[in-house]
């Protein structure tokens, strides 16, 4: 407010007020329905969304009979537990297509190490990557996780059985008791693998993977 | 065990969804059954009316436009809270503007670490958030509070040893980000120890409150103070639970944007709505459209907001129903913000000639406008299509400043220009410089938050096109964050006014504040209608 309000010139109410002694007070008026139907709208939209979304997520969970079923399946064909393993576990980096990400995600299609000697997929998984590694072409510099503690030697053979015949890929399936040999082997390491080069320093697979075939497949 | 607890988080869903449903249900049948007086936040006789006007008290020439019940400490706890408060707006806008500017001209002040970008963008965010609208809304509750419950406030010299010991820990908690000593966890970067002393300050500042509320001379209690009592339960929970060393590795993400996301909406917003339900209709001299609306609106926020921050995490290493559950409660949160919107902007926009009037009015409401606004763009945002593309962009920093500055700040600005003149008994030195302050900050921030928007929709439309070098993302963002800088330039340019004008408010020659004599005669604005409650 201004000193005289003769003088006041619009806006003129600096610390303005039309009744000083008004008090706030809310009047009692009905709720629109527009406001109701939106939140009964919002509220259905809302269950379904979640309802759906958690189908896309996860699998749901299996109890009872039906587990033991799904255990039973996965059982007899490996390649079923391996694909929904991969998924759980490998996908969310590598893609459900094992292209990778680029300059970031290495590809599991076609990479020389998914297709090496089974002893190398198998000491990736179990201790992880942690430095350079070199796949078709491009550096990467990331951190592949260690799944060793994780993962039973029967998931982990069902996991690179399916990857290593997956998309283009052909190579041979690895059994569980394979794994359990490799953990044996390096039972004494506890830090990840430093990338391509301790890769082959530890199983001669080669570092840097020219375009030339340097493995048993290309 | 995943199953467990996202069955637990859905129910926690369903039982909000009941619960509002359950409440619009007693509304729209009169369960609560309140009359016009309740209503009103009725004036009790102003017994205590010319006891302060003692010749001897040091505020002999108070005037009858202070209110009469002002005590002493109390003024003094209001004066402190609100220096303060802008102190901190001035330096926390300048390491803002500082940061800015180092996003395109990355060579600019490298020489020390403190005035690196994470520093400064750190310092500007705790500064603002816990200096300028922490201190800010609390001073501002304590001035409301008391006047809303018709007594003077109780305790105020606990809550100025709340304001010292709160500014004191914040002191320190900005000088170890400077110095590089943070907990590395956003929002939450002030080392724990510091935390403690916010949170006994925090505490200072609860029990004048409370006891305050205890001793009310109302029956009613106005909307306005359900939010700020709510506010008062809400922070210190998520502030003490939130800095306990207890969460670790994805859970402790997810805590981190849980508390992030709940200061804005349980601790912010309480405090910016609980003032614009306040200065809105006492300004304009009219009532708020509906108190079943306020009834939905804030206990559709108390019941939705709680899990909306995890939304933040999409993509990340989260189970993925916590993020849907937080998108769901962020896209219900639009309830509550029709609820208020309707409320708040019948009556503001409903009588423009207040906009032509009234500086304060023109901060308030149109910060409670930026409220909506930010709000509905925030439930745009969590849902999975849209955060495909904005998450990760400059848009989302477009978005926050929506809500945390052109709403709450614009609400302090116009509130601490509403409430000083009654507090001092002075005027305002320079009006022209509230007007300047207004378009200052209003023309800066459409600069900053248009620059922002438009770019970082383009930066996430470049970032998800693989056929796009990153690179290329960044580089077009260039003069977008250049006009970011500008903005944000004039919104500071707009906070040394308003600190001037503070400044010259207390330090200048004294000029008398008075009410407009014709707002007296006019008086009894109450509505003739009869409810029919």
């Amino acid at each position: 407010m201004t000193q005289r309000p003769s003088k006041r010139s619009r806006p003129g109410s600096v610390a303005g007020i039309r009744y000083r002694n008004f008090d706030p007070y809310e009047a009692y008026n009905p709720i629109p329905w527009q406001v109701t139907a939106i939140l009964l709208a919002l509220a259905v939209w809302g269950t379904v969304a979640l309802l759906t979304d958690s189908q896309l997520a996860e699998p749901p969970p299996q109890i009872g009979e039906e587990a033991e079923q799904a255990a039973v399946e996965a059982a007899s064909s490996p390649s079923v537990n391996g694909q929904r393993l991969f998924t759980a576990y490998c996908s969310t980096c590598h893609q459900a297509n094992g292209a990778g990400v680029k300059g970031a995600v290495p590809p599991l299609n076609g990479s020389h190490y998914v297709l090496a000697d089974a002893e190398v997929p198998v000491n990736i998984l179990l201790h992880g990557l942690d430095g350079e590694i070199e796949v078709s072409g491009s550096v990467y510099n990331g951190r592949m996780p260690t799944f060793g503690h994780q993962l039973s030697d029967e998931q982990i053979a069902a996991i690179l059985t399916h990857v290593r015949g997956q998309w283009d890929n052909q190579a041979a399936g690895i059994e569980p008791d394979f794994v359990a040999e490799q953990r044996e082997r390096f039972s004494g390491r506890v830090s990840p693998w430093e990338g391509g080069k301790a890769l082959e320093d530890a199983f001669g697979v080669a570092d840097t993977a020219s375009p030339a075939p340097s493995e048993e497949d290309s | 065990m995943n199953f467990t607890i996202g069955s637990l988080l859905a129910f926690s869903f369903a039982a909000s969804l009941l619960a509002v449903i359950a409440l619009i249900w007693a509304i729209s049948t009169h369960q609560f059954r309140i009359t016009e007086s309740d209503a009103r936040t009725v004036f009790e006789d102003d017994d205590e009316a010319g006891k302060l006007d003692d010749p001897t008290s040091p505020h002999s020439e108070r005037l009858a436009t202070q209110d009469p019940r002002l005590t002493r400490d109390w003024h003094r706890l209001l004066i402190v809270m609100f220096v303060t408060a802008t102190a901190w707006l001035v330096f926390g806008s300048v390491f803002g503007v500082i940061a800015s500017l180092k996003l395109h001209l990355p060579d600019w002040l490298t020489g020390s670490a403190p005035l690196t970008f994470g520093r400064m963008r750190t310092l500007h965010l705790n500064s603002v958030i816990y200096g300028f609208l922490s201190l800010g809304g609390i001073g501002t509750a304590m001035w409301l509070v008391p006047t809303l419950f018709k007594t003077p406030l109780r305790k105020p010299r606990l809550g100025l040893v709340g304001a010292a010991i709160w500014n004191l820990g914040l002191l320190a908690g900005v000088t170890a980000i400077a110095r590089g000593w943070t907990d590395g966890l956003e929002w939450l970067e002030i080392p724990w120890q510091f935390d403690i002393l916010l949170a006994l300050g925090g505490a200072c500042f609860a029990v004048p409150l409370l006891f305050t509320a205890a001793a009310r001379r109302v029956n009613h209690i106005y909307v306005t103070g359900w939010y700020y009592m709510a506010g008062l339960v809400w922070f210190p929970a998520l502030f003490i639970m939130a800095n306990m060393p207890v969460h670790t590795g994805a859970q402790q993400a997810t805590a981190n944007w849980w508390f992030a996301h709940n200061v804005l909406g349980l601790w912010l917003t309480p405090l910016g709505l609980g003032a614009a339900y306040y200065f809105i209709p006492k300004i304009i001299g009219k009532p708020i459209y509906s108190y079943r609306l306020s009834l939905l609106g804030f206990w559709a926020l108390a019941l939705f907001y709680s899990q909306v921050g995890m939304h933040h995490l999409v993509g990340g290493p989260i189970p993925t129903w916590v993020v849907s559950l937080s998108i769901v409660q962020s896209v219900m949160m639009v309830v509550p913000v029709i609820a208020v919107a309707i409320n708040q902007h019948t009556l503001s926009l409903g009588n423009l000639w207040a906009w032509r009037e009234s500086l304060p009015l023109r901060f308030v409401a149109l910060g409670a406008i930026m409220y909506t606004l930010a709000s509905l763009q925030g439930s745009l945002e969590a849902v999975r299509a849209f955060s495909t593309v904005a998450h990760f962009t400059h848009y989302t920093v477009g978005h926050a400043h929506l809500g945390a500055y052109a709403f709450v700040a614009l609400v302090l600005f116009g509130g601490i220009y509403y409430m000083l003149p009654r507090i001092t008994g002075r005027a305002w030195p320079m009006p022209w410089a509230i007007s300047l302050h207004f378009w200052l900050v209003v023309v800066g921030f459409a600069i900053y938050f248009f620059a922002l928007t438009i770019g970082g929709w383009l930066q996430g439309l470049a970032m998800v096109d693989a056929s796009r070098e990153w690179l290329e993302s960044m580089e077009l963002t260039v003069p977008y964050l250049a006009g970011r800088s500008l903005g944000g330039t004039l919104m500071t340019l707009g906070h040394f006014v308003f600190a001037a004008n503070l400044a010259v408010l207390f330090l200048g020659p004294r000029r008398h504040f008075e009410e407009t004599p014709q707002a007296e005669e006019t008086q009894s604005p109450r509505p003739a209608q009869e409810s029919e409650a």
